[in-house]
C-alpha cells in the first residue's frame, strides 16, 4: 500500500538571498585596508610636507616632477575607469558584453603604467632617488605601490577580458573587479594632488 | 568640603598637553600644527569608511526587502 504513495518532495529550508555577494564583501573589506594602507603613506607624506623648512617644498635640490605630462596620464587612468563601468553596464544586459570596453581600459591603464616607469627612469636619472632625500623616499614609496596596484589591477582585467569571451564571468565576480579597479582610478587624482601639485 | 574634593578631583582629571614621545616632539616646535591634519584626516577616514559602507548595506538591504521584491517573491513560480 506504501507503495501507491508517491514520496512528496521535502520542503527545502529557505534561505534569505544575501544583502551583498561574498565576492563583493571580500573585495570591499580588501579595499577598506588598503584605503588605510594609502592614507597612512599619506599622512606621512603630508607630515613631512608640513614641517618643510621655511616651507619650501618640495625640498630646491629635487627636480621638479613633471606634473603637467603626469595629468594627461591621469585623464588616461580616469578614462579606464569609465571604459570600465561602461563595460559593467554592458555585461548586466549581456553576459559577454562589455568586451571592447573592457580592452579600452585595458590599453588607457596600460598607456598609464608606461609614463609611470617612462618618468621614474626620468627621475632616477636627474637625482631624485629612494635615498636622495625623504622627499624622494616618499615619492617612490606612494607612487611605486600605486604603480604595482595598478599593475596587479591590470593582470585581474585581463583575466576578465579573457572570462568575458568565454562566457564564464559571473555579475557578483565582475562587480567585484570593478569595485578594485574604481579603487585604483579613484585613488591616483588624490595622490597626484598631494604629491604633484 | 566633599564639594571642594570633587572639584579637586574633577581638575585633576583635566587632560593637560602631553606628548606621547617627549623625545621626539617638542612642544615648542612650530611645526605641530602639521599632524594635526593628519591626525584628524586618520582618526575620521575608518569611521567614515565604516559609515559610508554599513549605510550602502543598510540601504541595499532595505531596498532588497521593499514592496517591489516582496511582490516579486511571492508571485508563483513558473
Amino acid at each position: 500500500m506504501s507503495g501507491d504513495v508517491e514520496a512528496l518532495p521535502l520542503p527545502r529550508p529557505q534561505r534569505s538571498a544575501p544583502v551583498v555577494e561574498s565576492e563583493v564583501l571580500a573585495m570591499v573589506i580588501f579595499v577598506f585596508t588598503e584605503v588605510m594602507f594609502f592614507a597612512g603613506l599619506i599622512s606621512g607624506y603630508s607630515i613631512l610636507k608640513g614641517r618643510a623648512i621655511a616651507g619650501i617644498w618640495p625640498p630646491v635640490t629635487d627636480p621638479d616632477l613633471p606634473a603637467a605630462a603626469t595629468a594627461v596620464s591621469t585623464v588616461a587612468l580616469l578614462l579606464s575607469g569609465v571604459a570600465v563601468f561602461l563595460a559593467g553596464r554592458k555585461h548586466a544586459v549581456d553576459a559577454s558584453g562589455g568586451l571592447r570596453w573592457l580592452w579600452a581600459a585595458l590599453a588607457l591603464a596600460s598607456g598609464f603604467v608606461v609614463w609611470q616607469v617612462v618618468e621614474a627612469v626620468q627621475l632616477l636619472s636627474a637625482g631624485l632617488t629612494m635615498v636622495s632625500s625623504a622627499h624622494g623616499g616618499f615619492f617612490y614609496t606612494i607612487v611605486g605601490a600605486h604603480a604595482i596596484h595598478a599593475v596587479i589591477a591590470i593582470a585581474i582585467l585581463a583575466n576578465s577580458i579573457r572570462l568575458l569571451s568565454r562566457a564564464q564571468m559571473t555579475p557578483a565576480l565582475f562587480r567585484a573587479i570593478r569595485i578594485f579597479w574604481y579603487f585604483v582610478v579613484g585613488l591616483w587624482p588624490f595622490l597626484y594632488g598631494v604629491i604633484y601639485l | 568640603m566633599i564639594g571642594r574634593t570633587m572639584l579637586a578631583a574633577a581638575v585633576a582629571l583635566v587632560p593637560a598637553p602631553v606628548w606621547a614621545c617627549s623625545s621626539c616632539n617638542d612642544p615648542k616646535d612650530l611645526g605641530q600644527d602639521a599632524f594635526l591634519g593628519p591626525t584628524i584626516f586618520m582618526s575620521l577616514l575608518p569611521l567614515g569608511m565604516l559609515g559610508v559602507i554599513g549605510g550602502y548595506f543598510w540601504w541595499h538591504a532595505h531596498r532588497a526587502a521593499g514592496p517591489g521584491s516582496a511582490e516579486l517573491s511571492s508571485s508563483p513560480s513558473p
